[in-house]
């Protein structure tokens, strides 16, 4: 049989070097991804808030982030108290304009009026190709709430870079207090003193947190992960804008606490995620995570995302997110004014048994040389005891990335 | 490109690493977009929907159609970018619905480059025929993906689309990539044989998976522009290794076509192969 294989290596090679419209693609050094987000509860809080973030990439070894976050929160918020006809006196800010004050008639419900301004900053380097440590650091500043941060973690990947091992620590340092400026006395009546209840200065506590992972590719379309974290809090752990009231038999008001809580916590979680992608390359991630403190509080959360690309690089990805936890063990809806007053007692309704379930979609599509992406997404909460039984919530968030040279 | 693609690069550099795969990605879409068969806004499309009329094509495309028509020459009229409408008669599903040879000829007047008006420019198909840069396409993505690479960076890669390879350089320990090739009874978990690839093409033909069977005969999916019919004795699998990714396709294509004849086409032309 002839040989056409000169032939065809001239077409060949004649095709080749003839060559393309060769595509432009540069190195991305810079990423940003800007968001808007909006949380609003039925007749509660409105939370406005706008993150910006930056991604820089330095040489071959070095990752640098920034990130800023403005929010605003405006609205009323259960203080814990039961629903009462006739409103008793609450301690209102003396200077600092808004802030804190109770819904006229309404000593149940807390106005919030405050903002809040978050900076987070991180470094990743990596001293080989398996081996990368990240130094994170993070400023938070409200007029009632500061909060410092810092963390150290470690990636260690197998050489074949199926496995990766991670170990970090994080410490934190809040200081908190009411807008006002200080903390008021643990379960003291708030209409003690004429309605000037005793009040300390502020508030801190302070936390330190471990966590270990390991994540594994099991195979071209599957990813795996498992984190456990311990964690502890110390100081000052009572929120400062929380009351229980005392009732009678009818459940009728007598008089309003202060809530108090323990001053330490020692928290525990473990997590586990899938991430896979099917046959039609929809991807799925399911998550799994179990949370248990030593305050009795134990929570199960169940995430799950389906995620569909389509043509022309845009994306739907609905999810679903499924959660449960006990009540702590000092919450109370209200205390019996004929007892004594325990140690601990908080009628916060965040520390009640709860259920809530959350159902959402994202949408991406490419826009203006990045990537634009929408998040609508219905908060559905009750809880079995608080006063407030349910809450409801709508989240919307857009969000815009873009690469620059 | 319908099939997993991946690179290997022998560097220590995430940058470059992120840089290449990169470019890579750019380009490979950038072809897949431009010559898919299943897109609606591409060339392609324009040409198989001309009914008729003459239509002008870029530089980069007409490249790719003299090319196929040397390819057309050089394997005596079996190698053909006009056959896909053959598919309209051929499902190969691996069952035994074989078409009444009645509607296999009804097909064959739509069929066959020498029916094709190409001058170079501008291309003119009858109404009803259409053109398919499928067997070309993701060995020539290979190949300026290399191309590419090459001129950014002169670190050692392999690139695979889908079964169809090129090695830029060895491995970062100086050691050539190791490639498998795929027992096509077995894909993914068997394989016949084991391939040191430094610099150069590999490219495989054959899908053992797409086939009919009826009254004890094989059909298989390769089809022969000129009577219709599956090539008969086509071998199950050709690997051939060659300068580049593209020669190495057309080489096993074109062996696939020569049916029982296909080692002999193998020999005669001096390369490295594989026939299952």
């Amino acid at each position: 049989m002839k040989s056409i294989r000169n032939k065809l290596a001239v077409a060949t090679c004649t095709v080749l070097s003839q060559g393309a419209q060769q595509a432009v693609a540069t190195e991305s050094s810079w990423t940003t991804d800007t968001s808007y987000l909006f949380y609003s509860e039925a007749d509660r809080v409105t939370v406005n808030k706008i993150i910006t973030r930056a991604d820089v990439t330095l040489g071959d070894n070095d990752l640098l982030m920034l990130e800023a976050v403005y929010d605003t929160i405006t609205g009323a918020t259960p203080t814990g108290a039961v629903k009462s006809v006739s409103p008793v006196s609450v301690t209102t800010p003396s200077s600092g304009g808004a802030g804190f004050k109770t819904t006229s008639g309404t000593p149940d419900l807390v106005d919030f009026d405050d903002t809040r301004l978050g900076v987070n900053v991180g470094w990743t380097h990596s001293y080989n190709r398996t081996f990368r440590v990240n130094y994170g650091a993070s400023i938070s500043v409200e007029r009632d709430y500061e909060a410092y941060g810092g963390s150290l973690t470690f990636d260690k990947e197998t050489d074949d870079r199926s496995l990766t091992f991670t170990a970090g620590i994080a410490g934190s340092y809040d200081t908190i207090m009411q807008s006002s400026g200080g903390t008021p006395e643990p379960l003291g009546e708030i209409s003690a003193n004429e309605g000037k209840p005793k009040f300390f200065e502020a508030g801190n506590k302070r936390g330190y947190e471990g966590i270990l992972g390991v994540s594994r590719i099991i195979n071209r379309r599957t990813v795996a992960q498992l984190n456990y974290t311990i964690g502890s809090q110390k100081g000052y752990l009572t929120d400062p804008y929380k009351l229980i009231s005392s009732t009678d038999a009818n459940g009728i008001e007598v008089e309003r606490y202060f809530e108090s809580r323990p001053d330490n916590r020692q928290r525990q979680t473990l997590y586990g995620a899938m991430v896979h992608r099917l046959e039609n390359k929809d991807t799925i991630h399911l998550s799994y995570r179990f949370y248990w403190d030593d305050w009795d509080i134990n929570s199960h959360t169940v995430v799950y995302r389906h995620r569909r690309e389509f043509s022309g690089g845009s994306f739907l990805e609905p999810h679903l997110r499924i959660y449960t936890q006990t009540a702590a063990a000092f919450f109370r809806h209200s205390l019996e004014y004929d007892q004594s007053v325990p140690e601990y007692a908080s009628a916060d309704y965040r520390l009640d048994e709860m259920s809530s379930v959350t159902l959402g979609a994202k949408y991406g599509l490419p826009a203006w040389g990045g990537t634009l992406r929408f998040r609508l997404e219905y908060l559905y909460q009750t809880f079995a005891e608080a006063e407030y039984d349910t809450n409801k919530a709508v989240i919307f968030q857009a969000s815009f990335k873009k690469a620059f040279d | 490109m319908a099939s997993p693609c991946e690179i290997l690069l022998a560097t220590d550099s995430r940058s470059l690493a992120q840089e290449i795969l990169l470019l890579s990605y750019t380009e490979a879409k950038r072809i897949e977009q431009k010559f898919s068969r299943y897109r609606t806004d591409n060339c392609i499309y324009q040409i198989n929907h001309s009914n008729g009329t003459p239509v002008p094509v870029d530089e980069e495309t007409a490249n790719l159609l003299d090319f196929a028509q040397q390819c057309y020459q050089l394997s005596e009229h079996k190698f053909d970018i006009t056959s896909g409408v053959l598919r309209e008669v051929w499902k190969f599903d691996g069952s035994d619905n074989i078409p009444e040879p009645a509607a296999v000829a009804s097909i064959l007047p739509r069929v066959g480059w020498d029916k094709v008006k190409w001058q170079r420019p501008v291309i003119t198909l009858h109404p009803g025929m259409e053109i398919d840069l499928g067997g070309i396409g993701k060995e020539y993505a290979v190949d300026q993906t290399a191309r590419l690479i090459f001129a950014k960076s002169k670190t050692g890669a392999l690139i695979n689309y889908g079964g169809d390879l090129f090695a830029l350089g060895p491995q970062q320990n100086g050691e050539p990539w190791g490639v498998g090739v795929d027992d096509p009874e077995a894909t993914g978990a068997n394989q016949v044989g084991a391939v040191n690839l430094s610099k150069g093409g590999l490219a495989t033909s054959g899908d053992a998976r797409r086939y009919l069977l009826k009254d004890g005969i094989r059909y298989s999916h390769i089809l022969d522009p000129t009577t219709g019919w599956p090539v008969p004795e086509a071998p199950r699998a050709v690997t051939v290794i060659a300068n580049t990714c593209l020669e190495a396709g057309m080489l096993s294509t074109m062996a696939m076509l020569q049916g029982a004849k296909a080692q002999s086409f193998l020999e005669a032309q001096k390369v490295d192969f594989w026939c299952i």
